[in-house]
């Protein structure tokens, strides 16, 4: 397995990234653990691919694996149909207010 | 519980022809549940509404109203699969107390069919590990050892079937998380073709592999379980438009002529235990009596599978994951400044480590700089794994593997060493990023020894012959001795 060490600072981009906060013993911790893995995972380069053609996931379908999907993809008519309730989604929110979920402050008075 | 409970297919005849009533049979089971409280398997009972429920499946019999293929059969099910009336927390803390407003499809069909859902089952979070340790609620322990992980990520509804508890339970599968834990605990693990079962409902996890699946005792149990989840559903865009097939009405047509693939330089790999080896070599020759062809293949990437499943997995976790951000479901962390602080203190609060880890390197994986070496290479790995396999479903009508390459290991054994972890599912992800079905069955029972699977794979959507043969297996000793 080759070496491959990934820095304290690439774990604090990517957790920005991924809106994660992180402690920073936990930074420490994360690029150990993500460097093994990465390393390991490093061995696809020795695959010989064929970079030429589209990546397999632009197909219209999600993965392109479902053999008989439609082409054009899955589009309901735009019909009304029935939706979830308003109020049981809202129930299941931390914070809601007037019918819509309520978050900090976004933009300055 | 002392005698060996009945099956899902006896106790719909019996509840059908009268010989028991539904209140009764789901009375026994919610005994069963407090008996098997230990194993720390299920995170939500649901016992007044299924005993409602159950007496009104009596009325209406009395009535003469037909009840279905499950009736009165009680099944748990795997709380990243979303239930109106019960919490659904994928054992997340994040997610603690999260009442969904709809029910999961596969949840709905099960009703219908005459099934009472007991209880909602403990599981890594998420459906993310292979030992049930990344609970944020504990781990499940082993029903036959209670140091030993019962797998996971399905190992609460793994637990509950192979003690007793209940005869069917529902499981997700992305990575190997139904088939795992019924190898590690002796029962039946079916992970259905991609886009058979409808997904609506199910907590996403890695979208283009994700399927709902049973675990059982019996296959026969499998076969019916199957026959009512699946089918094309029109909120999930990925369902199929195949034909279900009578699973169960085929089990008895036997093998005569089909070709099986073993895949045995591939099982030949590291680490794989004695007992299992000895578990294939046994399927061969049990296969082989009942008149299918078995033959040597090899599949040139089989041991590219873990760094290909582990990259694409995460990188489609990190961006499902991405909506528990503190504004419409479950916890939220408090005294945030910014609407980027809710977000990053939510989600660094609330995630477990191994989630962390893995929405990390999926982000990673995809970011800047990476894609290209990382997530593109890994699907374009995928792609060429697919026409591998499409390859030898021209050659063989199945494939035969093991489940896992132990049997079930120790608590704590694997918790601080991610990629051991992540190594135990190498026979395990082939299906899911072929999208093919796939059963784990029980090898014979050996004095004092753990519980070990052999794993069937079929072409996709041939879940009938699927079923068929691992009957065959069945009925030559691949069984769970309490199934009955």
């Amino acid at each position: 397995m080759r070496e491959r060490t990934i820095s304290a600072d690439e774990v604090r981009r990517t957790a920005r990234l991924a809106r994660l906060a992180l402690e920073e013993t936990e930074i420490e911790r994360m690029a150990l653990e993500l460097g093994r893995v990465i390393a390991y995972v490093d061995r696809l380069r020795e695959l010989e691919l064929q970079p030429t053609e589209a990546l397999p996931e632009v197909k219209d379908d999600l993965t392109g694996i479902v053999p008989d999907g439609p082409a054009e993809g899955r589009l309901r008519d735009d019909e009304p149909e029935e939706c979830l309730e308003r109020e049981r989604v809202l129930a299941a929110a931390p914070a809601s207010s007037a019918g819509q979920f309520v978050v900090p402050r976004v933009i300055d008075a | 519980m002392n005698a060996a409970p009945p099956t899902a297919a006896r106790i719909a005849t019996a509840v059908t022809r009268s010989e028991c009533s539904a209140e009764q049979v789901v009375n026994e089971a919610l005994a069963r549940l407090d008996a098997s409280a230990g194993l720390n398997a299920v995170l939500h009972r649901n016992d007044a509404r299924a005993l409602e429920r159950a007496r009104g499946l009596d009325e209406r019999r009395a009535r003469g109203e037909p009840l279905g293929a499950l009736a009165g059969v009680p099944v748990a099910i795997k709380d990243n699969i979303c239930t109106r009336e019960l919490p659904t927390t994928c054992a997340s803390k994040l997610l603690a107390g999260y009442r969904p407003p709809y029910d999961a499809t596969a949840v709905a069909k099960l009703e219908r069919a005459g099934a009472v859902v007991i209880a909602k089952t403990n599981c890594d979070e998420f459906g993310m590990g292979s030992s049930n340790e990344n609970s944020a609620f504990g781990p499940v322990l082993h029903p036959l050892d209670p140091e030993r992980t019962p797998g996971g990520s399905s190992g609460g509804s793994a637990a509950l079937v192979a003690h007793g508890a209940v005869p069917a339970a529902l499981g997700s599968d992305t990575g190997g998380s139904v088939r795992q834990p019924a190898a590690f605990c002796g029962i039946v693990g079916l992970k259905p073709t991609y886009g058979r079962v409808s997904r609506w409902g199910l907590v996403a996890f890695g979208s283009s592999l994700d399927q709902i699946g049973t675990l059982t005792r019996s296959v026969e149990d499998a076969a019916l379980m199957l026959a009512v989840i699946a089918g094309f559903d029109a909120r999930d865009a990925t369902s199929a438009e195949e034909p279900v097939e009578d699973y169960r009405g085929q089990l008895a047509q036997g093998t005569h002529g089909v070709r099986i693939g073993s895949l045995s330089d591939f099982v030949e790999a590291d680490g794989v235990e004695p007992e299992v080896s000895l578990a294939v070599e046994s399927a061969v020759h049990a296969l082989r009596e009942a008149g299918t062809a078995v033959q040597d293949v090899s599949l040139p990437l089989a041991r590219e599978t873990i760094p290909i499943y582990y990259l694409i997995a995460t990188a489609e976790a990190s961006s499902n994951l991405a909506r528990f951000d503190g504004v419409r479901f479950g916890a939220r962390a408090g005294g945030v400044a910014s609407l980027q602080e809710l977000y990053e203190r939510t989600r660094g609060g609330g995630f477990g480590a191994e989630v962390k880890r893995r929405i990390m390197l999926g982000t990673y994986a995809l970011s800047a700089g990476y894609y290209d070496a990382y997530f593109a290479r890994a699907q374009r790995a995928r792609a060429l794994l697919q026409s591998e396999l499409d390859v030898l479903f021209e050659k063989v009508d199945l494939l035969l593997c093991p489940t896992a390459p132990q049997s079930a290991f120790l608590l704590g054994e694997r918790i601080d060493d991610p990629l051991a972890m992540y190594l135990s599912d190498v026979f395990t992800v082939l299906a899911n990023l072929g999208g093919q079905p796939a059963i784990s069955v029980p090898a014979p029972a050996r004095p004092g020894a753990l519980p070990v699977g052999v794993q069937l794979i079929a072409r996709r959507f041939d879940e009938a012959l699927l079923l068929r043969t691992a009957a065959v297996l069945e009925r030559a000793g691949f069984r769970n001795e309490s199934a009955s």
